[in-house]
């Protein structure tokens, strides 16, 4: 029986760089074929190749024996292919069955006016077979991401797909959604859809996957059954070299205290007390919604508090806004970094400056000379590839991305520093890049909040960990006390 | 603060209204006009010399101003349909695209006349209008004066109006008797005066032998002075159109715009009213008055300033 | 490994691209009337071309900024014709030429920096889209300039006044040299001071900005109140030319200025363009414009020819630019 899909000798070159050379992938059907590889390895090249997004400069596309020529969205589609973009591409304002049937409404007879109601019907339908209740007539943004990645899954159903790419699915949906993405998937696949998954969560792949190929600088260097390597060796393969540990080590030594927050109210906030202490790492644990990100930006003065007091340093601050928190010395890399941290226009130097500005003036001048030597820095010590700082971020994969955000916050003179899903999205190589940064500025007296969906990161890199849960403090755990069920027993602490 | 916000935009608006409102009182006849603009000075007169002969026989008047918007200008005629009043004065936006607001006058059996630009569809007792083929002959036989019979001339035109295209082609008519007299050159000035000195700017660029500019208005005639000042052109002689004050002060000053054609707005503004007073008291009234032209230089304005 | 490519100091180096485009279009304008009209190549022509467009392109280096916030000025045309009549007003009264002159300019200027900061204060303040608001202002400033001089034009102003718009300094006209000057600062500003980085940020990314701890409601107001300057400082200019303050002047000239602008590679969506594109893109336009009445082409057929060019001109920056 002939493979699903073939893709054969796939390359593709932008100027200056080789994103994909003589790539073959193969996919068969009712097969879960796991895509890994470090950000810039080539993955979403190969994925908006397949999904007609992008002209590769080379080889061929060969879906069940038939060659075929993918010029644009609409000739993938024709194809049976659908992709999950990991920025899913639904439209906000429109309903979830307006959503689910874009492009394709169905009409009554002979006339342009839509049949709202077959509409709702068939996607209420869709949504069943998927064991999803999501009433269809809600508009988008009110939905959580995870029930918009089930409104994508839907859609690409409703397109008759036979082959589905999936970008990051479980990048930001808790454990207990990550399982029902997963019984989704196994389901698509026991009715024949191959189904293509990119991850950066190697446990993932040993959990879904049937084969896995390895991606490295546009070259493929793996593929396997699944039940044929461990860990470790994928790991290897991605990185090209032996990773001693997936957590650097770093002796923190607690100093004194340097930010308490005292009855703290705000939307959807209630009454937090906390405190953090000089050169130390303090997580936040919660489900997706329990206020964490709320709290950071309180803090952070980019949404305003309705009582309470936030101390740093032993003076009381309220910061109107995030200017004024960073004069004060705190600094925020918020979740979302293409919509919330990153000027996509701009180039990596410009965005590691731009908070620092002030740092680098020469009279009324911005210093070209400092400005380029404080990016240079950045550029090498988090190795942010490729090594020039006048590329623009938007040219650079996730991972490369968050380091630019990272380098803002570090070149800034915070003396709190407030990571909000920091290693969202970001592959294994470029994450303990990022956990040697966060230990370093712990290690020169920083106050660092970190914020994770990710339970073993948190447990791997915090002194202690705070778990959240709708918009309180539901405890506080030291290092040595926490583990994965004691978080997530207060993190589903009803009142 | 929103609600002081929005109460004061109110007692501004109610202010501004009742303002309005003072102008009333009690008339026998109500007029309704549609001017073609507020905004010149030409209408300016025109409009003066309507309120002067109305008051004389208590007429109300209704003035509306369609800023050169036809689709507004239509839209204001309605109104006045709807409003019953007794005559329309139209100064039209375009002279075929007003017919259909005339035919609705016309349905309801209101008297139209037109003043200053004439209509080409629906019915019109009576077209009030300054002369312009008459006035653009007078300027183009007073070129021909200036330049001895001979050179070479731009006209700084408008082409799309009436009006204009009258004067254009008196002009031409003027100077046609000359066959040492060629227009070189005829751009658009759109009739307003930093658009026409962009014009002529490059009209005298790229005419080094220029010697004579007809300017369709003063706006546009004075643009062309300000062009010629600059460029130090100054013996390229001007004639203007509608002798308004910044015209004639220009041409007292011995500036190379030497004269100007002449109209009467007060005077189209009176003839349009005792034409409908006319009407409306049953004498019958001709088609077209024409409305006196002339042609003044300096000389003709050190006589009008001795009297 | 990547070689380090050296951008041009002191501007984005997408810029450069998008500049080529259209830089090559200008050149290739220039060419085509070289070779059509003898009057065209005279350092009399070029230098009317530099007067001719000193007026427009002023406001377009002021409406880069504010289109490259994402926002718009619609009210440009109007200010400059109230501007212009302010500082004519001020100069008709009985005043010593030598107090009256400085009080007329000050005058002028302060009125277009306070219109843009009122334009800015309601976009900011009360949430409405800039083009909404400055909508409503070109309205607005067009009637009161005609509610102010009764629709009439103000003249008899002291001959002084003229040499700004009409006089030279070493051959070359005023209106153009302070036009220069106006472009150097503003490309000086946008490049290498915070306030411009600022500008490309919020256009980019307004939320991203702000949580960078940028203050976005200032730089809002910054810009507008820039435009709204710099569009009066033309109002005067023109008022010098014409020594007359003209109630009608500057009508549409917010879209000559917004077509220079765009046809310059600046994105209409904000966070992308540049001082020097607008500034070729202002000199393309008027180019075509002069060449065209040189030759002496019909005014409606122009009206053809420059859309159609200006088409051209943004499909040719935005081929290179993908």
């Amino acid at each position: 029986m002939s493979p699903l899909l073939e893709m054969c000798g796939i390359a593709k070159e932008y100027p200056g760089v080789r994103a994909l050379a003589d790539v073959t992938f193969e996919l068969r059907a009712g097969e879960i074929h796991c895509l890994v590889g470090e950000n810039g390895a080539g993955k979403s090249t190969l994925m908006k190749i397949l999904a007609g997004a992008l002209a590769k400069d080379a080889g061929s596309i060969v879906v069940n024996g038939q060659n075929v020529a993918l010029h644009s969205p609409t000739d993938a589609q024709a194809a049976g292919i659908g992709i999950i973009y990991q920025d899913y591409k639904l439209v906000p304002e429109l309903s979830v069955a307006e959503n689910i049937f874009l492009g394709q409404e169905p009409t009554k007879q002979h006339s342009p006016f839509i049949d709202k109601k077959k509409m709702h019907d068939d996607a209420r339908k869709l949504l069943a077979q998927l064991g999803e209740e999501i009433p269809t007539d809600l508009t988008i943004a009110m939905l959580s991401v995870a029930q918009r990645q089930m409104v994508e899954v839907a859609k690409a159903l409703s397109r008759h797909v036979t082959i589905l790419a999936m970008d990051e699915p479980t990048a930001s949906l808790t454990e207990h959604e990550t399982v029902n993405l997963f019984r989704v998937i196994r389901q698509l696949k026991s009715e024949g859809v191959g189904i293509i998954y990119i991850s950066h969560r190697l446990e993932e792949v040993f959990e879904i996957g049937d084969r896995v190929t390895v991606l490295r600088d546009g070259k493929v260097v793996l593929t396997t059954e699944v039940a044929q390597v461990d860990k470790r060796r994928l790991i290897q393969s991605m990185v090209g070299r032996e990773l001693e540990d997936e957590f650097p080590r770093a002796e923190l030594t607690r100093g004194e205290e340097i930010l308490r927050v005292e009855h703290l109210h705000a939307h959807r906030l209630h009454d937090i007390n906390l405190t953090l202490y000089k050169g130390e790492i303090l997580g936040i644990a919660g489900l997706v919604g329990a206020g964490r990100t709320e709290l950071a930006r309180v803090i952070f003065g980019a949404d305003k508090k309705s009582s309470g007091r936030v101390v740093l340093e032993g003076t009381e601050i309220s910061p109107d806004s995030p200017t004024d928190a960073i004069r004060a010395g705190i600094g925020l890399l918020t979740e979302d970094r293409n919509q919330l941290g990153l000027i996509l226009q701009m180039n990596v130097r410009e965005n590691i400056s731009l908070a620092s500005l002030s740092d680098l003036l020469a009279g009324p001048f911005i210093s070209r000379g400092k400005e380029e030597a404080l990016a240079a820095r950045y550029v090498s010590e988090l190795n942010i590839r490729p090594h020039d700082s006048s590329m623009e971020v938007e040219k650079l994969s996730g991972g490369n991305r968050q380091k630019v955000v990272l380098a803002r916050w570090l070149s800034t003179d915070a003396k709190v520093l407030m990571f909000d899903e920091p290693t969202a999205g970001v592959d294994v190589g470029a994450k303990y890049e990022i956990y040697t940064s966060i230990n370093r500025l712990a290690q020169h007296g920083i106050g660092v909040l970190v914020i994770s969906s990710d339970l073993p990161e948190l447990l791997g890199i915090c002194n202690r960990i705070a778990v959240m849960c709708e918009g309180r403090v539901t405890g506080v755990l030291s290092r040595d006390e926490a583990t994965q069920e004691k978080i997530m027993t207060l993190a589903t602490m009803m009142n | 603060m929103r609600c002081v916000l929005s109460i004061s935009v109110c007692t501004l608006a109610l202010l501004l209204a009742s303002c309005q409102n003072k102008e009333q009182h009690s008339t026998t006849k109500t007029i309704g006009v549609a001017l073609l603009t507020r905004n010149h000075i030409f209408y300016k007169d025109l409009e003066d010399g309507l309120k002067e002969e109305a008051a004389k026989f208590k007429y109300e008047l209704i003035i509306t101003s369609a800023d050169f918007d036809l689709g507004k200008q239509l839209s204001q005629i309605e109104d006045f349909v709807t409003r019953k009043v007794d005559a329309i004065i139209v100064c039209p936006v375009d002279s075929k695209g007003v017919g259909p607001g005339i035919k609705k006058a016309n349905e309801a059996k209101i008297p139209v006349f037109t003043a200053d630009i004439a209509a080409q569809e629906g019915e019109v007792v009576c077209h009030i209008a300054s002369d312009n083929v008459a006035g653009g002959r007078l300027a183009g036989e007073y070129m021909a004066k200036l330049l001895g019979g001979k050179g070479n001339i731009a006209i700084i035109n408008q082409p799309a109006v009436t009006s204009v295209l009258d004067r254009v082609q008196g002009f031409r008519e003027g100077i046609a008797q000359y066959p040492d007299i060629k227009v070189v050159a005829d751009v658009n000035g759109q009739s307003v005066r930093d658009k026409a000195l962009q014009a002529t700017a490059d009209v005298l660029l790229a005419q080094p032998l220029l010697d004579g500019i007809f300017g369709i208005n003063d706006d546009t005639a004075l643009g062309a002075l300000d062009a010629a000042q600059q460029f130090k052109r100054t013996h390229v002689v001007i004639i203007g159109y509608d002798a308004t004050p910044p015209a004639c002060d220009a041409i007292m000053k011995g500036t190379s715009l030497k004269a100007d054609v002449i109209q009467y707005p007060t005077k189209i503004g009176t003839a349009t009213i005792e034409s409908i007073q006319k009407h409306f008291s049953g004498t019958s009234v001709p088609a077209v008055i024409p409305v006196e032209v002339g042609i003044i230089d300096r000389d003709g304005l050190l006589k009008m300033a001795g009297k | 490994m990547k070689s380090f490519i050296p951008t041009r100091s002191g501007s984005l180096p997408f810029t450069l691209t998008s500049e080529l485009g259209i830089g090559i279009a200008f050149v290739v304008e220039l060419l085509v009337f070289s070779l059509l009209s003898p009057y065209f190549l005279t350092t009399e022509n070029l230098l009317n071309v530099s007067l001719q467009v000193s007026i427009t392109a002023i406001i377009a280096a002021g409406m880069t900024f504010v289109i490259l916030t994402g926002g718009i000025d619609l009210s440009v045309g109007s200010l400059l014709a109230l501007a212009g009549i302010l500082t004519t007003d001020v100069l008709k009264l009985q005043l010593p030429i030598a107090v009256s002159f400085p009080l007329a300019i000050l005058a002028g200027l302060i009125a277009g920096a306070l219109s843009g900061a009122f334009a800015g204060a309601l976009i900011t303040r009360y949430n409405i889209t800039p083009f909404i608001v400055t909508l409503a202002l070109m309205t607005v400033w067009r009637g009161i300039a005609f509610v102010y001089t009764e629709g009439r034009p103000i003249w008899e102003l002291p001959d002084v006044f003229s040499i700004l718009g009409s006089g030279r300094l070493l051959g070359v006209p005023i209106p153009s040299i302070i036009m220069i000057v106006v472009f150097v600062a503003s490309h000086v500003a946008l490049t290498q001071t915070r306030f411009g980085r600022h500008v490309y940020a919020v256009g980019g990314n307004k939320e991203a900005a702000r949580l960078a701890g940028i203050r976005t409601s200032r730089v809002f107001m910054q810009v507008y109140v820039l435009c709204g300057f710099l569009a009066a400082l033309s109002g005067i200019l023109l008022a010098s030319r014409m020594n007359s303050g003209q109630p009608n002047t500057g009508l549409g000239y917010e879209l000559d200025v917004i077509a220079a602008v765009v046809v310059g590679g600046t994105s209409l969506s904000g966070g992308r363009g540049s001082i020097l594109g607008t500034f070729i893109g202002a000199m393309l336009i008027a180019v075509l414009r002069n060449g065209l009445n040189l030759l002496n082409v019909g005014s409606y057929v122009q009206q053809v020819i420059v859309g159609v060019v200006i088409l051209l001109a943004v499909m040719l920056d935005r081929k290179r630019s993908c």
